[in-house]
């Protein structure tokens, strides 16, 4: 690797200050994405995943405490005021659930409008036809009329596609899709991934597909995180997926518990325990309590970093 | 082996208004299905093809517009929903609803949604053998007594969807329909309900008709599989047939589609575009056709039938290739 990296987090925690304690919600988090990378951040629901893109986004509630020795964007420092500039330009991203993030009452064409006056900027009259250009590049049949269809109008996948559209009107550097198929069918789901990484491909534009689904994010990612109770157990490139190489127990866990990656109902395995209470004092690594190899000494601090290759990160201290 | 259920040129036509003139979408069109004492039958489809539909037919929560259903040796299509609802058979067909945050009630215990259920279902127990029923099926789904005092907000997820299937069990049903049960859940949470859901029919004997749109959780579980298109069964085939010769041009998408990480990089044909409306189709035109990768002019000029191309495999395609037989090593 010759070029800086684009996005660098060093260190990220953030805790979240409620009635009934401080939630830990992330800790400790190293992550660093390059130019044109696909990376996927995997883990169950309640694992940060989603948290952690919205600290990255500037996104955050005024209860969430982020600390950080270093968060940078294209060698720029990443802070509330520089990030709220960059949002919907170099930064951008697409929801869960287009059907909810889209104004139900405002044309689509017209809320892809309303991007560019706001951030490329564009004068109103311009911006019609750049809306018309965008729906046409996800790939939308028909993008004069569609321009002025309304959010209910539209498919569940062309939803999507017009959230996407919007997204990366600016022509983003960085893309940050959280679950962007969940609720799609499987046949819409691929063509929407396909759109994602066609266009990342096209453009060098980095993605952070946020998912559940540790066989979407091994089809089409570069690298893969895996995240569990706050914390990124392992990174991984994403090909390790495929050839069932990961190594923390939680990540191999996570795989056998997948039904693509089982051959038969008996080779399916649950994880064990559950998510543990991100309030109080926890254990250095957190799975300690669900982990089959874990010993006393997992409860120390600092969670170990175990570098299987400069590419393959795991962190854990008994992993094989 | 005479079926466990057999239903026969089924459907479900819904009145809507199109403009001033009144037309019909065909939810379910024309369906033939058996399924076998003990037999796993898994419905799959993009949403909107009518799965669910089908599901609650056979559930005989809805009524249908045309056709049969026997279950059991008794035709029950033709009885009226409410007297079917307070008739024997309702307790032999129970359904595992999609959503287990949404189909329990709130207001009631985990012990009070399973014990009123056997109650209204079976009438003449004493209230200590309805304590005793509702007990069995914790212990089977899993549910330790001490979570069935609960109420679903207190409760789990996956404790939720347990508390789902222990209601439908606790009647002693011969046909359990799981209409999409682990969609909801998390992935290693799934991995114990399907675990649960193997083992429960292993144990009671139980037949599954499972409604899903994630054929890798069809895959795992069911022994047949029926593949629906805008109302219409357009495969069925033994689950290993079916996935590995897929005869359908749908099936063969459906399968292309699911994410599976050893397909990195490659570009594989998708399906383009949505389905075609549900609401009046042409009836002479392959409701595939346009979408289809192999759409001919007979595909638009006749409807094809749903025909044998091997030994247990149907398809309802022009061009569906008889697989070659089934060589097991």
């Amino acid at each position: 690797m010759t070029a800086p990296p684009l996005l660098t987090i060093d260190k990220l925690s953030l805790d979240f200050d409620t009635r009934s304690g401080t939630v830990k919600a992330l800790e400790d988090i190293d992550l660093t994405l390059n130019k044109g990378e696909i990376l996927g951040i995997v883990g169950e629901s309640g694992s940060g995943k989603s948290v952690l893109s919205f600290a990255i986004m500037g996104l955050l509630d005024e209860a969430a405490k982020l600390r950080a020795d270093k968060i940078s964007f294209g060698g720029m420092a990443l802070n509330a005021k520089s990030v709220a500039e960059m949002r919907g330009r170099e930064l951008s991203m697409i929801f869960q659930s287009p059907r909810t993030a889209l104004n139900p009452i405002r044309k689509v064409g017209k809320q892809i409008e309303d991007v560019l006056v706001r951030h490329a900027p564009l004068p109103r009259k311009a911006a019609k036809s750049a809306a018309i250009a965008a729906l046409r590049q996800v790939r939308i049949p028909d993008p004069e009329r569609r321009y002025n269809a309304y959010p209910f109008e539209l498919s569940g996948g062309m939803c999507q596609r017009v959230m996407i559209a919007m997204a990366l009107a600016c022509d983003p550097t960085l893309l940050i899709a959280d679950e962007p198929t969940t609720g799609l069918d499987v046949t819409t789901q691929a063509v929407v991934m396909d759109l994602i990484r066609d266009i990342a491909a096209e453009r060098n534009m980095a993605v952070i597909l946020i998912t559940h689904d540790l066989a979407l994010a091994g089809e089409y990612c570069d690298r893969v995180a895996v995240m569990h109770a706050g914390h990124i157990v392992e990174v991984a490139p994403a090909a390790q997926v495929a050839q069932n190489a990961l190594r923390h127990p939680y990540a191999r866990r996570l795989f056998a518990a997948t039904p693509a990656a089982s051959a038969e109902l008996e080779d399916l395995a649950a994880i064990p325990g559950s998510l543990p209470d991100l309030r109080g004092t926890l254990p250095a690594c957190r799975y300690m309590a669900r982990c089959e190899i874990a010993r006393p000494d997992c409860a120390q601090a600092p969670l170990p970093a175990h570098d299987i290759s400069p590419s393959h990160l795991v962190r854990c201290r008994y992993c094989p | 082996m005479t079926p466990l259920l057999q239903a026969t040129a089924l459907r479900k036509l819904y009145p809507v208004k199109q403009g001033w003139s009144r037309a019909q979408l065909h939810a379910v069109d024309d369906v033939d299905l058996t399924l076998a004492p003990g037999e796993c039958l898994g419905l799959v489809g993009e949403s909107g093809c009518g799965k669910s539909t089908l599901a609650r037919l056979i559930a005989r929560l809805i009524a249908p517009s045309d056709g049969g259903i026997r279950f059991d040796g008794q035709e029950i299509a033709e009885t009226d929903l409410r007297t079917f609802a307070r008739s024997p058979e309702r307790a032999q067909i129970q359904v595992v609803f999609q959503d287990p945050h949404e189909s329990l009630n709130p207001g009631f215990t985990a012990m009070r949604i399973v014990s009123d259920h056997i109650r209204s279902l079976i009438p003449g127990l004493t209230p200590i053998q309805v304590t005793a029923r509702a007990e069995a099926a914790f212990e089977d789904v899993g549910l330790p007594l001490s979570l069935a005092r609960r109420y679903p907000h207190q409760l789990s997820g996956g404790q939720k969807a347990r508390v789902g299937i222990a209601r439908a069990i606790a009647v002693e049903p011969k046909l359990l329909i799981l209409d999409e049960p682990t969609s909801a859940l998390d992935v290693s949470v799934q991995a114990v309900i399907l675990k649960l859901l193997g083992v429960l029919r292993a144990k009671r004997g139980i037949s599954y008709i499972f409604v899903s749109h994630d054929l890798e959780v069809i895959r795992l579980i069911c022994d047949r599989v029926a593949v629906m298109y805008l109302g219409k069964i357009v495969e069925c085939a033994p689950t290993a047939q079916l996935f590995a010769h897929p005869a359908h041009p749908y099936t063969r998408a459906l399968i292309a589609g699911s994410p599976d990480p050893a397909r990195r990089g490659l570009k594989t044909e998708r399906l383009q575009g949505s389905a075609t409306s549900p609401i009046n189709p042409d009836p002479n035109r392959c409701r595939f056709a346009g979408r289809c990768p192999l759409t001919a002019p007979e595909c638009t000029a006749q409807m094809p039938q749903l025909r044998a191309v091997g030994p247990d495999q149907s398809a309802a395609c022009h061009f569906a290739q008889s697989a070659p037989a089934k060589t097991e090593s």
